[in-house]
């Protein structure tokens, strides 16, 4: 009874792994996902999970008294502060990203290609490299600086380093590329036929683009705030070059924990509490349209 | 050279090696020492060993043969240590002298290493270098250290200070020796710092008004608050509530003060745009050398931290022998004075004075008699507990 249940088994198997024609396409990718996604999502929150020892030992025993922290008013304010930061980011990138793929595709004309090829182009440096050349640029004998004093615009240099304002400032100086990308290719698969439709039938430019350009390029913005908004909020190098260490980011809590005060346990609870917002946010960027672009421009 | 003459004659070799014999008899229970200390008690005297010992300057002293012996066999030394810090030349002679490949791994911070001990209690490195108190502290309740054998660092023993070894945390550096040492300061730039209080704590800790936004803290709590503790007199590892309270209200006025928080701001300073930064009076040197505005100042009358770097060897090292023999070349006073000179750090021996270059001597020199034993240093009482507990919530309401 039993072997002839186990050979049903096994056939059933091996039609299995003969039928699925797919399997050797996604195998690898799947291994690949639980091996360096899940694998490493699947210790930190083990670890989330665990005493710590008067000296900073993991001990073996379960404990939810890292998440308690997060209810401290220290930590709140950090979390609300990278709220602020990575929404403000988001929102100046679409600003500044929308018009600017909006120009290059309506007018770029033959030099389109060139033209999004100086939006990559910046990305190809090192990030830290060029946070550096930020701070060069920023600081109080930096080029701006000079350049202001110099012209008589101000008579003391202006207090941009160190500052949540040069926070912002280096998200948006990283993130900007990621912003205009998506956004390019829903205008760029955008229909004209539309437009001269809605032209012919009477609106206005302005009304053309708030009821139909912007509306069909919602997926765009969707999947650019998924490139923008995600990444803002785990960064912990901008706030830790631009912002002196002494303006936090959630990131910068993490880092805190676990390189500065090796606290393992601590540090993932926070990043677990991170990585959960993260894919609450992805998940229902996606369910409002961010995917069809999304695998567009993949 | 001492060796060479007692193994010369050849009834000193017998003797040798009879008493090799009862030494064997009575160590049974290390059966695999005992054939090696017979066969080494003859070979030693003409060989590798001998060359050896022949090389050393005047007061080098030399390994012991059996460790010598040893390290030849393991032939390699893993060391994990901080990137692009020591000189190349301390590495390379070393190879080049004892015949053996050294292996480098590179941290980037203490904790990392404190981590993957935490993680992998079985690291197959024979050396660690660079790692200051607090965190040997905590390795050392993790049980992952290694004794240290003294009757094999001849040149430790001769040239240590008193002071390096007799530390609450370890007494009689059983497991870990001093490599170097310094003092936490802070420097300004002459050009706008003029402060009658200097070299008070208190330019840094209660700054006039116009240096708001212009001072710079290290990036590290204990560190930091250490400072705060040596200003208002209390000891940089205190772990009392009140104590700390106190230290909290300073820091906490002292935040718009506060340009950044940079651990090495060596740009901030030469570039004046930091114009107080807490720093190390080493760093200070170095700093100096390349603009002879910036000025250290070494906090008198309160006194300091004393901060360590430290040698330390994992339980299970592969190569021990090796090991043993790398701590003890770097006590050569020549050697000793080559790292101190090139990293702008203080030497752990008296002897090595003389070999650094005279402006090092110099500005060692300006710390007063008696001050480093007076500071304090961040032990047990600041990474543990309450300690820790207060020092992390008073940096995460400053940082936040």
């Amino acid at each position: 009874m039993s072997s002839s249940k186990s050979v049903g088994l096994r056939e059933k198997a091996a039609k299995f792994l003969s039928d699925q024609v797919y399997l050797p396409y996604v195998g690898p990718i799947s291994i690949w996902i639980l091996l360096f996604v899940f694998a490493p999502l699947g210790v930190v929150l083990y670890f989330s999970f665990l005493r710590v020892g008067p000296f900073g030992q993991i001990l073996n025993s379960f404990t939810l008294e890292h998440y308690r922290l997060m209810l401290k008013p220290t930590y709140i304010q950090v979390f609300m502060r990278t709220f602020v930061f990575s929404f403000g980011t988001n929102i100046i990138c679409l600003l500044i990203g929308y018009p600017l793929a909006y120009f290059i595709v309506r007018c770029g004309g033959k030099w389109k290609t060139f033209l999004m090829f100086l939006v990559i182009v910046p990305s190809w440096t090192c990030y830290l490299i060029r946070l550096y050349a930020l701070k060069t640029l920023t600081g109080n004998g930096g080029l701006i600086n000079e350049a202001l004093l110099n012209l008589g615009l101000i008579s003391s240099p202006l207090n941009i380093l160190y500052t949540p304002f040069a926070v912002v400032l280096g998200l948006v100086f990283g993130f900007l590329p990621f912003m205009v990308l998506p956004i390019y290719a829903s205008l760029e698969g955008l229909d004209p036929s539309l437009l001269e439709a809605s032209e012919d039938l009477g609106a206005t430019p302005l009304k053309r683009f708030f009821t139909v350009t912007l509306p069909l390029t919602k997926g765009g913005i969707l999947a650019g705030t998924i490139l923008v908004f995600i990444p803002s909020l785990g960064e912990w190098l901008v706030p830790m070059l631009l912002g002196g260490a002494k303006v936090m980011m959630a990131g910068n809590l993490i880092e805190e924990q676990y390189i500065k005060l090796g606290n393992i346990p601590a540090g993932s609870s926070i990043a677990v509490v991170l990585t959960t917002i993260v894919v609450l946010i992805i998940y229902l960027s996606v369910k409002m349209g961010g995917e069809e672009v999304l695998e567009r421009m993949m | 050279m001492k060796m060479k003459n007692f193994l010369k004659g050849k009834r000193e070799v017998y003797s040798f090696m009879a008493g090799a014999l009862v030494v064997l008899l009575l160590l049974a229970g290390l059966p695999a020492c005992a054939p090696a200390a017979e066969e080494e008690g003859p070979a030693a005297g003409e060989t590798a060993y001998d060359k050896y010992v022949a090389s050393l300057s005047e007061g080098e002293y030399p390994v012991p043969c059996e460790c010598f012996e040893q390290a030849q066999e393991e032939g390699e030394l893993n060391i994990y240590d901080w990137a692009e810090w020591w000189p190349e030349e301390i590495y390379t002679d070393f190879e080049e002298e004892f015949g053996v490949k050294i292996v480098r791994d590179n941290f980037a911070s203490e904790p990392e290493v404190v981590a993957k001990f935490k993680l992998n209690p079985e690291m197959p490195y024979d050396m660690i270098t660079g790692v200051a108190i607090r965190s040997v502290i905590q390795i050392m309740q993790l049980d992952v250290l290694q004794e240290i054998n003294h009757d094999w660092l001849p040149n430790v023993s001769a040239y240590i200070g008193k002071e390096f070894t007799e530390f609450e945390y370890d007494p009689g550096a059983k497991y870990s020796v001093f490599s170097d040492y310094g003092t936490d300061s802070y420097w300004y730039n002459t050009e706008y710092v003029d402060d009658a209080r200097i070299p008070s704590w208190a330019v840094l800790f209660e700054p006039d008004e116009k240096y708001k936004g212009k001072i710079t803290l290290v990036d590290d709590m204990f560190k930091s608050l250490a400072g705060a503790l040596a200003y208002l007199g209390y000891p940089v590892d205190s772990d009392d509530e009140a104590q700390l309270a106190e230290v909290r209200d300073l820091m906490m006025n002292l935040k718009p003060y506060v340009m950044a928080f940079d651990s090495y701001p060596k740009r901030l300073a030469l570039e004046g745009e930091a114009w107080i930064s807490q720093g190390t009076y080493g760093d200070g040197f170095i700093l100096n050398k390349e603009s002879g505005g910036v000025v250290t100042a070494q906090p008198t009358p309160e006194g300091s931290r004393l901060l360590s770097d430290l040698l330390l060897i994992p339980k299970g090292a592969p190569h021990p022998a090796v090991a043993h023999c790398w701590i003890n070349y770097l006590y050569r006073p020549r050697t000793t004075a080559f790292l101190c000179g090139s990293i702008g750090v203080q030497p752990c021996s008296q002897a090595s004075l003389e070999f650094l270059p005279e402006d090092m001597r110099e500005w060692w020199a300006r710390v007063p008699e008696g001050y480093v034993a007076s500071c304090g240093v961040i032990g047990e009482r600041a990474v543990t507990g309450k300690g820790l507990e207060l020092r992390t919530a008073i940096w995460e309401e400053l940082k936040s």
